[in-house]
C-alpha cells in the first residue's frame, strides 16, 4: 500500500510541475509575424499583390449605379432583388454605400500598413531601392484612386474644395475604440491625392506597363478623372491627353469585353478564371448572361432604345445578348417583364468562368469624353463634336458612318456628351456621378426610366436633380462606431 | 506557480498528522423497506473491511466509531449512508430503487456529492428514467423543460443534428459562448454536441445553476453546468440484463401559412397580372374563371417531398458486481430515417463502466469507456446557412414555395437540363429541387467516430485524507463527404454553361477532422468530523486541459459518371495541361491547439447538519489571452440553514426546510461562440497576436502575403457574478416538495463586437470587452404526491422560471438603424422595428408609424425604428406534467413551455411577398387583398407601391411562445408474480410520443428555434414510438 501512496504522490507532483507552460503558451502552427514576413522588396510586392491589388475594384460603384439610375429594369427572374434601391429607397442602412465605403477604406488601410511594413525593409543596392519605391508608388497610386472614388460619392460637391469630404487616414489606424474620426474638407483629401500621384509618377519603374497593374497611364487617367470632377479642365485635359490612346476597332472591342485582348483598356482589375473572385455579372444574373440565365435585372428599356437606333453600332450588337426577347409592343404587353427581356451582355464571362470578367476601370473612350468636356468648357464646341464623333465612328462596324454632330449651344454639347457617356460607359459605374455633374448643364436630363423598368407600373421614374440622394449617405455602420461623424444632408 | 502548490501541499500534509482514532462502540438498528423489515441487507463501514448483514427481523449490530459512515444496501433497493453519531441506535429505511424518482445524493461536481439536505447549491437532478427510450438522437433534446432555468432550444429536427442552444438563467454574454458546460462522469467536455451519447446509459443529469455550484468550474462554468452521470452497476449484484427496443414514426408538423392551392395560385397571379395565371399558354390570355375552375393539376409539394420516417432503437444493458468489482456494459443502436429524402442517422454505441475497490476500501478506481460510431446524411442547408432561403437547394424552403399548379417533373438530370436549361423561373426551381433530393444526387454524408476514455482512482492515505486523480481522453473523428454527382442536374448545368464546356462535370469534397481533448484532474481531499458535530472538508485541485484539432480535406473537380460512386474515388478525372481551367483538384489542412490550467481549493463545513458553509477559490489560466490578462481568479461562498433540524421545528409538518444563500464569480474566456459541433476552446485561437497570412493574391498570384490577425491584446476574461437565495422544502411526509430560487447575475467585461470606424479596416467592428449585462430571475420547482399507496401513485410536478435581462452598461454607439438593439437600458437583442399599422384604406398601401407617431407610407429605415421590449430570448419557460401509476399501468407526461419570445417569421414574409407571385407559391391570404371595394382588408393591395415586405418593420414579428406536450409515455409493467415462472424479472410495454401537441400563435412548422430571423429550419418532428423493455 505504501508503494501506491508513493506512486500517487509522485505522479501528482510531476503533473503539477511539468504541464503549466504547455497548456498556456500555445502558438498555432504556421503563424508568422511582420518581422518574419517582411525582409525583402519581394515580400513587399507580395503584400501589394495579396492585400491591396486584390481589393481594388469598382463592383459596388457598378452595382449601385446600375440599379439606382436608368440602366436596368426588373428582369424575369426577379424575386425582389434590388427592388428597394431601384425604387429610390436609399438610406444609411443601404448595403451599397456601406460596401463602397468599406472597400475603399480597406484598400487605404492596407496601403497605410504597407507603408509601415516598408520600414522593415532597408534595401542597399540602387536597383533594390528603386524596386521598393516602385512598390510604394503603385500602392500610393491605388490609395489615391480610392480617395477619388470616396470623395466623388460621399461629398456633396466634389468640385468645391471647402465642402466636407471624407475621413483622412494616412497611418494604419490601430483599432483604438471610441475615438472621433471626423470628415475633413475636400481640399485636404485632394492634397493627399496629389502628393500620392506625384510620388507615384516619380518613382514608378519604367517596366511597369502591364495594364492590369499601376502604370503611368493609370496615374494620368486617374488624375484626369479627378480634375474633371473638380472642374479643373486645364489639368483634366493635360492628363487625359497623356492617358489616352487609340480607340479599339469593333472586333478588338468585342474581344476586350471577353478579356481576350487589352484593347483600349488603360487599367483593368484582373478577375481571373479560378479562385474565389467576385463575379461582376452577378450584379444582374443568377447563372448565365442570357435571357434564361436567371436575369433578375435586364437592360433598361430607354437605354436599349438608344442602342437600337443604330443597328450597325457594335454596342447594340454585343451588349444585348442574342437570346433577347424583344417585344416591339412592350408598352402594351401586360406581361412585359417576361415577354420583353433585354439581357445585359457587357460582361459575357470568360473561359472556365461564367459571369466573371476583368473590371475595366479606365478606358481610352472615357479619356476622349473627358477631353470633349474640356473643349466645351473652353468654348470649342466643334472640337468637342469631333471627339464625340470619334467614339461613334470607332463603334460603327458598317456604313453609314456617323455624322459630325452640330452643337448650337454649350448646353447641347453637354447634353450630347452626357448621352454618349450614358451609352459608352453604361454598366461601368459612371451614370450616377455623370447625372450629378452634368444634368444641370445639359438642361436637366436626369434619370430617364421607362415605365416598364419596374414590374409594378407607375412607380416614380425619375428623381429631381436637387434631391439629397445624389450624394450617398455615410453608412450607419460607420456612424455606429464613429458617433460624431457628420452625416450628409437629408439622411 | 510552483511554490504556491508546494505550500498547499504542506498545509494538507500537516492536516493528516492531526488525526486520531475515536473510540469504538456497538451500534444496532433495524433496516426496513416499504414498511416491512428487510432481512439480508448489507451494513458496512465505509472505508473498512467491517460489515454485517441484517437478520430475519431486519436487525443488525456492528462495531463502529463515532464519525464512521455506515453504508446500508440491499439488491435493487436504494443504497443509503448514515454517519454514526452520539447515539447507539440507527434505523434505516431503504426505498425501492424504482421508487427513487430523484437521486438522493446530489452531485456538486468534481467527484463530490452531498445529500440533498447538506447541499448549498441551487441544482436540479433529473433521473435517467426521464430520458430513457426517448426517440431523440441528442440527449439535450430530452432535457427541455425538465429543470428550471434551463433553456434548451433545438433549432433543427434533422436526424442527428448538432443545433442545440442551451442557456442556464438567460444568455450571459453578447458575443461569447453561452452554452452551459457539460460534464460527463467528472470530465468537463469542450464539445457542444452529443449525438454519440446514448441516453439509455444515463443514470442522472444534474443542472447546477448558482455560483455555489458553478464557481468550482471557474473558467468553464460561467453559463451553468450540466453534470451527466452514467450507470455504474453495483457491488455484490447478480448478473442482470436489460433489453429495450422501440420503433417510432415521425411526421412533419403542420403550418398555418395558408399556402395557395393550384386554383388559388392561378387566381392570385391573374390578379397580380403575372405568371401562368396571367398568361394561359393555350389562349395567350389570362386564365378565365372557368379555366381556373377546370384546372386539373394540384400538387402538394410538402406532401411530395416529406415522408413519414421511422426511428428504431435497441439497447442492451448488462450489470454485474462482485465484492470488489462492479461493471455496467451497454450496447445501443439507434436508427432514424429522416422526414426529408436524403437525410438519416444511425448510431452504434458501446459503453463499459467498471469500478473496483480494495478490500479495505482504501483504494478505489473506475474506468469508463464509451465508443460510438454514427453516420448520417443531412441537407447541405444544415451546415450551409447560405442556402437557407434558396428554393433550389433547400427543400425545407422550396417545398413550401413550390408552385402547386405544376406536376412533378419525371426524368433524369440530363432530361431536366434539356427541358429547362438554366431557367429557374416559375416551377423550374422546384424541379431542380426534385433532382437534388434524388438519392446521391448531392451526396452529403457525415460520420462521427468517438471514443471517451475516463479513468479515475483514489486512495485513502488515512481515514481523513484522500488523494484522487481523474484523466479523461475525449477523441472524436468527423468525416464528411459532400459532392455533386456528375449525373445531377446541377453538375450538368454547370458543366454545360461553363465557357469552354468541359467534358466532365461534378465535384466531390472529402474531409476528416480529429478532435482530441485531454483532461487531467488531481486532487487531495481532507475530511474529518470533530466532536460529532463539526464536519470539515477541504480539497485542493489541479486541472489541466488541452485540446488538439487537426483536419484535412480535398476537392476533386470533374467526375466520370460511368464509375462515380460517392467516396470511392472512382471516376476522378485527372488534370490535363491542355485544359488548364478544368479538373483542378485542391487540398487543405488545419491544425489548432488550445489549453487551460487551473488550480483551486474548496472548503466545506457543516455544523450538526444544521448549518453549512462552503467556499471555493479558483485560479484559471487560458492560452487565449495575453500574458497580462491570462489569469483570472474566481470564487464563491455559500451557506445554508437546515431549519427543520432546529428544536422548535420538531413537531412541524416539514421534513425539510432549508435556506440557502450564495454569491460568487465565474469567468468566460470563449470570446466568440463556437459553431455547432466545434470545440469552444479552439475559437479565436490567436487573437492576441498580429499575424501575416499567406495566400493567393491578385490575378491568382501564388505566395502572396495578406494581413492576418490584428493584435487584440486587450481582450480579457468576461466575468460573471451571481447572487442566489433559495429555499428547499418538503412537507406532509414528503408529499409536497419543492424549491424556490431568486438570483441576480451580472456579466461584466462583456464580450462584444464593438462598433468601430470602417477606416480601421476591420469591417466596422472589433471584438473586445465592453459593457455589463444583468439577468435577474426567479425559479420554482414543485412536486406533489397526490396519491401514494401500494396500488396507485399519482404525482404532479412543475418547474417554472422567469428571467429578465438588461444591458446596464455599454459604450455609446449609434443604434438607430439596427434591428436587434444592444444598448444600455434595453434587453439583449431587443427588436428595434418600425411599427406596422395596417393597410391604408384609401389606396391599399402599407401604413407605418414614423418617429413622431404620424402615419407614413415611406418610413425611414434608420430613424423611424423604435424599441419594442421584445426579443428572441424567452422570458418565461419551464415544464410540468404528471406521473400516474396504477397496478402496473403508468402514464407520464411532460409539457414544456416558453413564453414571451418574439421572432420574425421570415418564411411567412416570403410567402407574403407579392414580388414572388408567378415565381413561387404564396399565401392564399392574398385573395383577400385590399381593393377599393374591399377596403377594410388587412392584406395590402398586390400592387401596393411600398409592398416590398422589408424586414425593418414589425409586420412579421410574431409571438413564438408555445406550450408543447413534449413527451407522453403510456406503459404497462407485467406484474412480478405473473413472471415468476418465466426467465424474466420484468417486462414492460409502452407507447411514447414526442412533440405530440403544440399550442402556439406561430404560423410556421415549429415555434422552437433560437434564430431571431427564422428562415426555414428543419422542424422538430412529431414522433410516436412503441417499445418493449425486458429484464432478465
Amino acid at each position: 500500500m505504501k508503494k501506491i501512496k508513493n506512486i500517487f504522490l509522485a505522479i501528482g507532483s510531476l503533473l503539477l510541475v511539468s504541464s503549466c507552460s504547455d497548456a498556456l503558451d500555445i502558438v498555432q502552427p504556421g503563424e508568422i509575424y511582420r518581422a518574419d514576413a517582411f525582409k525583402t522588396v519581394t515580400d513587399l510586392r507580395n503584400y501589394l499583390n495579396g492585400d491591396i491589388y486584390s481589393r481594388v475594384n469598382n463592383t459596388e460603384e457598378i452595382g449601385f449605379t446600375t440599379v439606382f439610375t436608368d440602366e436596368v429594369g426588373i428582369g424575369p427572374s426577379n424575386g425582389g432583388q434590388d427592388k428597394e434601391l431601384h425604387r429610390f429607397q436609399l438610406n444609411a442602412n443601404s448595403d451599397e454605400p456601406t460596401a463602397l465605403w468599406s472597400n475603399h477604406y480597406t484598400v487605404i488601410n492596407r496601403v497605410n500598413r504597407l507603408l509601415e511594413f516598408a520600414d522593415l525593409v532597408v534595401p542597399t543596392t540602387p536597383p533594390d531601392i528603386a524596386a521598393k519605391n516602385s512598390v510604394l508608388a503603385e500602392a500610393r497610386a491605388l490609395r489615391a484612386y480610392s480617395y477619388i472614388q470616396l470623395v466623388s460619392y460621399f461629398s456633396v460637391d466634389p468640385s468645391n474644395p471647402n465642402a466636407l469630404g471624407v475621413i483622412l487616414s494616412t497611418t494604419p489606424d490601430r483599432y483604438d475604440l471610441f475615438i472621433d474620426r471626423p470628415r475633413v474638407s475636400n481640399q485636404l483629401i485632394y492634397n493627399l491625392i496629389e502628393s500620392d500621384f506625384q510620388f507615384a509618377e516619380a518613382n514608378l519603374a519604367a517596366t511597369a506597363t502591364n495594364y492590369r497593374n499601376v502604370t503611368q497611364k493609370f496615374i494620368a487617367a486617374a488624375r484626369a478623372r479627378m480634375y474633371l470632377y473638380r472642374k479643373d479642365y486645364v489639368n483634366a485635359k493635360q492628363y487625359a491627353t497623356l492617358a489616352t490612346g487609340a480607340l479599339s476597332t469593333p472586333s478588338t472591342y468585342n474581344g476586350m469585353w471577353g478579356d481576350a485582348v487589352q484593347g483600349e483598356c488603360i487599367f483593368a482589375a484582373a478577375r481571373p478564371s479560378g479562385g474565389t473572385w467576385s463575379n461582376i455579372a452577378s450584379t444582374w444574373y443568377f447563372n448565365v448572361t442570357n435571357a434564361t440565365g436567371g436575369a433578375f435585372l435586364d437592360m433598361g428599356r430607354n437605354l436599349f432604345n438608344l442602342y437600337d437606333q443604330f443597328p450597325n453600332d457594335v454596342r447594340r450588337a454585343i451588349w444585348i445578348d442574342a437570346t433577347a426577347l424583344i417585344n416591339p409592343n412592350y408598352t402594351t404587353d401586360i406581361n412585359y417583364v417576361s415577354n420583353d427581356v433585354l439581357p445585359i451582355n457587357k460582361y459575357p464571362g470568360k473561359a472556365g468562368q461564367n459571369l466573371r470578367n476583368d473590371l475595366k476601370i479606365f478606358r481610352n473612350s472615357e479619356m476622349v469624353l473627358i477631353l470633349a468636356e474640356c473643349e466645351v468648357a473652353s468654348g470649342n464646341l466643334t472640337a468637342a463634336a469631333t471627339l464625340v464623333r470619334s467614339i461613334r465612328t470607332a463603334r460603327t462596324f458598317a456604313a453609314p458612318a456617323p455624322a459630325l454632330p452640330v452643337y448650337a449651344t454649350a448646353q447641347a454639347a453637354w447634353a450630347d456628351i452626357l448621352l454618349e457617356r450614358r451609352k459608352e460607359l453604361a454598366f461601368e459605374g459612371h451614370r450616377y456621378l455623370d447625372i450629378k455633374r452634368l444634368a444641370a448643364l445639359a438642361g436637366n436630363q436626369g434619370i430617364t426610366r421607362d415605365n416598364t423598368d419596374d414590374d409594378i407600373p407607375d412607380q416614380p421614374l425619375t428623381l429631381a436633380l436637387s434631391d439629397y440622394r445624389f450624394t450617398l449617405p455615410i453608412p450607419q455602420l460607420e456612424v455606429a462606431g464613429n458617433v460624431n461623424i457628420q452625416q450628409n444632408p437629408g439622411y | 506557480m510552483r511554490s504556491k502548490f508546494k505550500w498547499i501541499f504542506t498545509l494538507l500534509v500537516a492536516f493528516t498528522m492531526q488525526f486520531s482514532f475515536a473510540q469504538q462502540k456497538t451500534v444496532t438498528g433495524t433496516v426496513t423497506s416499504d414498511g416491512a423489515k428487510l432481512p439480508g441487507a448489507t451494513v458496512s463501514i465505509v472505508g473498512t473491511k467491517q460489515g454485517t448483514q441484517t437478520d430475519e427481523n431486519g436487525k443488525f449490530s456492528i462495531k463502529a466509531a463515532q464519525g464512521d459512515v455506515l453504508q446500508v444496501s440491499f439488491l435493487d433497493k436504494e443504497t443509503k449512508t448514515v454517519t454514526v453519531g452520539a447515539g447507539n441506535v440507527i434505523n434505516v429505511t431503504l426505498a425501492s430503487a424504482n421508487q427513487v424518482i430523484e437521486v438522493v445524493n446530489v452531485s456538486i461536481g468534481y467527484d463530490r456529492t452531498r445529500t440533498k439536505a447538506n447541499s448549498n447549491t441551487a441544482s436540479t437532478t433529473v433521473g435517467g428514467e426521464t430520458l430513457e427510450n426517448r426517440p431523440n438522437a441528442s440527449v439535450l433534446a430530452s432535457l427541455q423543460g425538465t429543470a428550471p432555468g434551463l433553456t434548451i432550444i433545438s433549432s433543427s429536427g434533422s436526424p442527428g443534428s448538432a443545433k442545440f442552444d442551451g442557456f442556464i438563467r438567460g444568455a450571459s454574454s453578447i458575443n461569447g459562448n453561452t452554452d452551459p458546460l457539460i460534464v460527463i462522469d467528472g470530465i468537463p467536455s469542450t464539445s457542444n454536441q452529443f449525438r454519440n451519447l446514448n441516453q439509455n446509459e444515463i443514470e442522472s443529469v444534474t443542472v447546477l445553476r448558482d455560483a455555489a455550484g458553478t464557481s468550482i468550474y471557474g473558467n468553464k462554468g460561467a453559463n451553468g453546468v450540466i453534470l451527466i452521470k452514467t450507470f455504474g452497476g453495483k457491488f455484490g449484484q447478480a448478473l442482470t440484463f436489460s433489453y429495450d427496443t422501440t420503433t417510432g414514426f415521425s411526421t412533419l408538423p403542420k403550418n398555418k401559412y395558408n399556402m395557395a392551392n393550384a386554383r388559388e395560385a392561378l387566381t392570385i397571379e391573374k390578379l397580380r397580372g403575372t405568371g401562368l395565371g396571367n398568361n394561359n399558354p393555350a389562349t395567350g390570355l389570362p386564365f378565365t374563371d372557368q379555366e381556373i375552375a377546370a384546372y386539373g393539376i394540384d400538387t402538394d409539394w410538402l406532401d411530395y417531398f416529406y415522408n413519414t420516417d421511422v426511428v428504431t432503437q435497441h439497447n442492451l444493458g448488462i450489470s454485474v458486481g462482485s465484492k470488489n468489482l462492479k461493471s455496467f456494459t451497454s450496447l445501443g443502436y439507434f436508427d432514424q430515417g429522416g422526414l426529408v429524402p436524403t437525410t438519416d442517422f444511425s448510431r452504434f454505441t458501446f459503453r463499459n463502466n467498471l469500478s473496483g475497490k480494495s478490500n479495505n476500501d482504501k483504494f478505489n478506481f473506475d474506468t469508463q469507456i464509451a465508443l460510438g460510431y454514427s453516420k448520417r446524411r443531412q441537407l447541405d442547408q444544415e451546415t450551409n446557412s447560405g442556402v437557407n432561403n434558396n428554393t433550389i437547394q433547400n427543400p425545407l424552403h422550396g417545398g413550401l414555395m413550390g408552385l402547386p399548379y405544376f406536376a412533378p417533373f419525371d426524368g433524369t438530370g440530363q432530361q431536366l437540363f434539356d427541358a429547362i436549361g438554366t431557367n429557374f423561373n416559375g416551377a423550374n426551381d422546384t424541379f431542380v429541387l426534385q433532382d437534388i433530393l434524388k438519392e446521391d444526387s448531392l451526396p452529403s454524408y457525415f460520420s462521427d467516430k468517438t471514443a471517451i476514455l475516463n479513468v479515475g482512482a483514489s486512495y485513502k492515505l488515512s481515514p481523513t485524507l484522500t488523494v484522487r486523480n481523474r484523466t479523461g481522453l475525449d477523441y472524436k473523428q468527423y468525416g464528411r463527404l459532400f459532392g455533386r454527382s456528375p449525373n445531377s442536374y446541377l453538375a450538368i448545368v454547370v458543366r454545360a454553361t461553363t465557357p469552354g464546356a468541359p467534358q466532365f462535370g461534378g465535384f466531390e469534397d472529402q474531409s476528416t477532422f480529429n478532435d482530441l481533448t485531454v483532461t487531467n484532474i488531481s486532487s487531495l481531499n481532507y475530511r474529518k468530523v470533530f466532536k460529532d458535530k463539526h464536519d470539515l472538508s477541504m480539497s485542493a485541485f489541479f486541472e489541466y486541459t488541452k485540446a488538439h484539432y487537426t483536419g484535412h480535406g480535398s476537392r476533386q473537380n470533374g467526375l466520370n459518371p460511368l464509375t462515380y460512386v460517392p467516396g470511392a474515388g472512382t471516376g476522378y478525372i485527372a488534370f490535363n495541361p491542355a485544359t488548364p481551367n478544368f479538373y483542378i483538384a485542391s487540398v487543405n489542412g488545419a491544425e489548432l491547439t488550445g489549453g487551460t490550467l487551473s488550480a483551486f481549493g474548496t472548503l466545506d463545513y457543516d455544523y450538526d447538519k444544521k448549518y453549512g458553509f462552503s467556499a471555493v477559490v479558483r485560479r484559471d489560466g487560458t492560452y487565449r489571452f495575453s500574458e497580462d490578462n491570462r489569469w483570472g481568479t474566481f470564487w464563491s461562498a455559500s451557506a445554508r440553514w437546515n431549519i427543520d433540524q432546529e428544536e422548535f421545528m420538531k413537531n412541524s409538518k416539514f421534513s425539510m426546510l432549508k435556506l440557502r444563500a450564495s454569491y460568487g464569480t465565474n469567468g468566460n474566456q470563449n470570446i466568440s461562440a463556437a459553431n455547432y459541433g466545434f470545440p469552444s476552446l479552439l475559437t479565436s485561437s490567436n487573437v492576441i497576436r498580429e499575424t501575416i497570412a499567406v495566400g493567393t493574391g491578385y490575378n491568382n498570384a501564388p505566395g502572396s502575403l495578406l494581413y492576418g490577425n490584428f493584435d487584440n491584446v486587450t481582450v480579457q476574461w468576461e466575468k460573471i457574478s451571481q447572487a442566489n437565495f433559495g429555499i428547499d422544502f418538503a412537507v406532509f411526509n414528503d408529499k409536497l416538495e419543492g424549491n424556490v430560487d431568486v438570483y441576480n447575475k451580472t456579466t461584466s467585461n462583456l464580450f462584444n463586437s464593438i462598433p468601430n470606424s470602417g477606416v480601421v479596416g476591420t469591417g466596422f467592428a472589433v471584438a473586445g470587452n465592453n459593457g455589463e449585462l444583468t439577468n435577474n430571475g426567479i425559479e420554482l420547482v414543485l412536486k406533489y404526491n397526490v396519491i401514494k399507496n401500494d396500488k396507485m401513485r399519482f404525482s404532479v410536478f412543475a418547474n417554472s422560471s422567469y428571467n429578465e435581462n438588461k444591458i446596464t452598461a455599454l459604450a455609446t454607439t449609434n443604434q438607430s438603424g439596427v434591428a436587434n438593439l444592444r444598448q444600455v437600458g434595453n434587453i439583449l437583442n431587443e427588436w428595434n422595428l418600425i411599427p406596422y399599422v395596417g393597410v391604408n384604406q384609401a389606396n391599399g398601401n402599407l401604413l407605418f408609424l414614423d418617429r413622431n407617431d404620424n402615419l407614413t407610407e415611406t418610413p425611414d429605415e434608420a430613424k423611424d425604428r423604435r424599441a419594442t421590449g421584445k426579443s428572441n430570448l424567452p422570458k418565461y419557460q419551464g415544464g410540468f406534467g404528471f406521473n400516474f401509476d396504477y397496478k402496473g399501468f403508468y402514464l407520464n407526461t411532460l409539457f414544456t413551455y416558453m413564453y414571451d419570445v418574439w421572432r420574425i417569421d421570415n418564411q411567412f414574409r416570403w410567402a407574403s411577398n407579392p414580388a414572388f407571385i408567378g415565381q413561387e407559391n404564396v399565401t392564399a391570404d392574398f385573395l383577400d387583398q385590399w381593393t377599393p371595394t374591399n377596403n377594410t382588408s388587412n392584406v395590402p393591395a398586390l400592387t401596393a407601391s411600398n409592398n416590398n415586405v422589408f424586414l425593418d418593420s414589425d409586420r412579421f414579428l410574431y409571438d413564438s411562445s408555445f406550450i408543447r406536450l413534449k413527451n407522453i409515455n403510456l406503459g404497462y409493467n407485467i406484474p412480478a408474480k405473473l413472471l415468476k415462472k418465466s426467465p424474466f424479472t420484468n417486462v414492460k410495454f409502452f407507447v411514447l410520443a414526442e412533440n405530440l401537441l403544440t399550442w402556439t400563435k406561430w404560423r410556421g412548422f415549429d415555434p422552437e428555434a433560437v434564430s431571431a430571423l427564422s428562415v426555414t429550419n428543419f422542424p422538430n418532428p412529431k414522433t410516436i414510438t412503441f417499445g418493449t423493455s425486458i429484464g432478465f
